[in-house]
């Protein structure tokens, strides 16, 4: 446990959060692996978990339908170690707007929307905090998307 | 210990680059390597302010011609 702690205390999503708070969110740490070019997230699938990237790279694509070699000009951004991915849908609980794969080989820690959501009504603290993280996060993301 | 998240970018290449979480600050001039190619650093600026142990950058690399 204290391994994914101190991961945690490593991810944007989770600054500012106590000891305590740490804990909370590490009991709803599951650790997954995916070899280089699997698909871990498909667009338009319902959207029940979020991912924290532990080691590797992934890339989010818009348009995976074209010929893989095109899939290259659908690639929005590739997230690294400490990035996290599919937590939009803790804030609009819409699909999945885009897919994810494996750009390397990757470890995981996913995470259940709905139990994360359930602690941050519990814990209106942390509550607050991970939807102002994730807020900065995607203010991060588009600054990013408007260099590129 | 501080975390900087750095947007990479290369000027002319959509598939190189992204978003990283770093241990150390960039810094002009310095190689780093993305994918399987080396890229110099060319300039790194404040993309937000920081917050907590993370600092925000943006950082524009070149290829490197071997």
């Amino acid at each position: 446990m204290s391994e994914i702690k101190d991961f945690l205390k490593r991810v944007e999503m989770f600054i500012n959060l106590s000891d305590t708070m740490l804990d909370k969110v590490a009991a709803l740490c599951q650790a997954r692996s995916f070899s280089a070019s699997n698909t871990i997230i498909e667009r338009n699938s319902p959207a029940d978990n979020f991912f924290l990237i532990k080691e590797g790279t992934v890339e989010i694509i818009t348009a995976p339908d074209q010929e893989e070699t095109e899939i290259i000009d659908g690639v929005v951004v590739s997230l690294g170690r400490g990035q996290s991915f599919g937590e939009m849908s803790l804030v609009d609980s819409g699909a999945r707007s885009a897919t994810v794969k494996a750009a390397t080989n990757t470890e995981l820690y996913e995470i259940d929307s709905h139990r994360f959501l359930e602690l941050c009504e519990t814990d209106t603290d942390l509550g607050f905090q991970v939807m102002r993280n994730i807020a900065v996060d995607l203010s991060f993301k588009l600054r990013y998307r408007n260099l590129i | 210990m501080p975390t900087y998240k750095v947007s990479i970018v290369v000027p002319g290449r959509r598939d190189v680059g992204g978003i990283q979480n770093l241990d150390e600050e960039p810094k002009p001039g310095e190689i780093i390597i993305l994918g399987k190619e080396k890229f110099e650093i060319v300039d790194v600026a404040e993309l937000m302010p920081p917050r907590g142990d993370f600092a925000y950058l943006h950082a524009v690399c070149r290829p490197i011609d071997e």
